[in-house]
């Protein structure tokens, strides 16, 4: 054989093994044997027994994730808490999109959506005023009933909304107008006219302070928060709000994450929960605030954090099929090491089942 | 001699097809433009008048992915324009965060 036929010959050959290499791994992809099953969750009419699911089933119901029906089934088999959806063109898109979603699902998903009034998934069939257009209580009693009227009717259980934050400074037109006093008000007028309808309200974002303008070159933001950025907070947990939200704002003052931005803060998370016992949901944890600060201890450890705090819902709005698989085998695996109370997790299932509608036994 | 070549040849385009297939077609595309684009990323919430700079480029995609399209935007169409409605707010990216939010992964739906 020739030098020059010899070294051909050797290419086809690393081509060969790459190709294998790249369809096992293609093939692989697809179907990832630890993605946890649904199976054996034993259920009887709207009661779930909680001792029937195993550890990734019941880790797998903390996530919402953005809702592609594509993958409607992985959601489904891997047993996954809860969708997010983005705007549609129509009500009958959304129409279709929760049923086709929530059809043979063994426990239904908690499915969300973002309706406040400038940010608004429904606003191309149906705007509402912006919430810095609300000017009194009554208004946004009617807004917030408006709001989970509609919400009710598609099959979306949670609103992401309302923002009590005092300021924004960046859209100008999610937060309510006016002091904290007034802001609280047509809050909490706002949270009664949402959950009448039985759509759970999620005041956000905890503890205040997160739609300033944020140095760019910093991206994790340092806020001094008052007393009266916790008011509104208060007088949603007052009005009755099911859900909160926490941001990325690493906080000092009058709540104190000690250095590490609020979401993955036991004390932060600790001070909300002191008289509050509904569902502690994060802000998208994609978000670079966050991202960075673990840019040096990794992913892994973050999501450990994010359970850890003290928080019931993940919200992955980009999570793909390895990205929820994987969580589910870090938060399981910190489960068996310890590092992560079994009972913590049950808490929070227990909570997420009940936001359903379902009971637990 | 030639027939190897060929072999050799349909072998590394179907590697690439693969790799490509593997991470992801709009992730590739994103990293590439993203790697080989030199301007700085740049996303802009666009209420009525006023328009304010959302600077966590990740927030910028989460919005921008919640919206319904987004369209060429501007006078060299460099930059899109992502709404629900026209009566709603705007968020006007340039290539380079479009680049990224692609890599990253979003589900921008671009027109």
């Amino acid at each position: 054989m020739k030098p020059h036929n010899k070294a051909d010959f050797i290419i086809t050959i690393l081509l060969s093994v790459l190709v294998a290499g790249l369809l096992f791994a293609n093939a692989n992809s697809y179907t990832d044997n630890s993605a946890p099953s649904n199976k054996n969750i034993a259920t009887n009419g709207d009661t779930v027994y909680l001792n029937s699911m195993t550890i990734e089933q019941k880790v797998a119901q903390m996530l919402i994730v953005y809702g592609d029906p594509d993958k409607r089934d992985f959601y489904q088999q891997s047993n996954i808490g809860g969708l997010f959806l983005t705007a549609l063109r129509t009500e009958s898109d959304f129409n279709w999109t929760t049923n086709f979603m929530q059809r043979d699902a063994k426990i239904p998903f908690l499915i969300s959506a973002d309706i406040e009034g400038c940010v608004n998934a429904f606003q191309n069939f149906r705007p509402y005023p912006f919430f810095s257009e609300i000017n009194s209580k009554n208004d946004a009693y009617a807004v917030g009933k408006a709001q989970g009227d509609l919400m009710a009717k598609l099959g979306i259980q949670i609103n992401f909304s309302p923002v009590v934050d005092l300021k924004d400074t960046i859209w100008k037109c999610r937060s309510f107008t006016g002091g904290a006093d007034e802001i609280a008000g047509k809050a909490s007028s706002y949270i009664s006219g949402l959950q009448s309808t039985g759509t759970i309200a999620t005041a956000k974002h905890y503890p205040g302070r997160t739609l300033d303008v944020k140095d760019p070159h910093k991206m994790t933001t340092i806020s001094e928060i008052k007393e009266s950025d916790l008011y509104p907070f208060e007088a949603s947990k007052n009005a009755g709000a099911k859900a909160v939200m926490v941001s990325h704002v690493i906080a000092s003052g009058a709540v104190d994450s000690e250095g590490r931005p609020s979401v993955v803060s036991r004390s932060a998370i600790s001070s909300l929960k002191k008289d509050f016992t509904g569902l502690v949901i994060t802000d998208d944890i994609n978000m670079l605030g966050l991202k960075n600060y673990y840019s040096k201890t990794g992913r892994d450890q973050m999501l450990i954090d994010l359970v850890l705090a003290g928080n019931d819902v993940i919200l992955d709005a980009l999570a793909g099929t390895d990205d929820i698989n994987h969580f589910i085998k870090v938060i399981s695996s910190a489960v068996r090491r310890g590092e992560i109370p079994e009972k913590h997790i049950d808490v929070s299932v227990t909570k997420i089942l009940k936001a359903k509608g379902l009971k637990v036994a | 001699m030639a027939t190897v070549r060929i072999l050799n040849l349909v072998l590394a385009i179907t590697a690439l097809a693969l790799f490509v297939n593997l991470i992801g077609a709009n992730r590739f595309t994103g990293e590439m433009v993203y790697s080989l684009d030199k301007s700085e990323p740049r996303c802009i919430v666009s209420n009525g008048d006023e328009q304010s700079p959302l600077t966590d480029l990740n927030e910028c995609c989460f919005m921008l992915q919640a919206q319904l399209a987004c369209s060429p935007y501007g006078i060299n169409s460099a930059d899109f324009a992502c709404s629900t409605s026209d009566l709603g707010l705007k968020y006007i990216a340039n290539q380079k965060t479009i680049s990224y939010c692609k890599s990253e992964g979003y589900r921008l739906k671009l027109k």
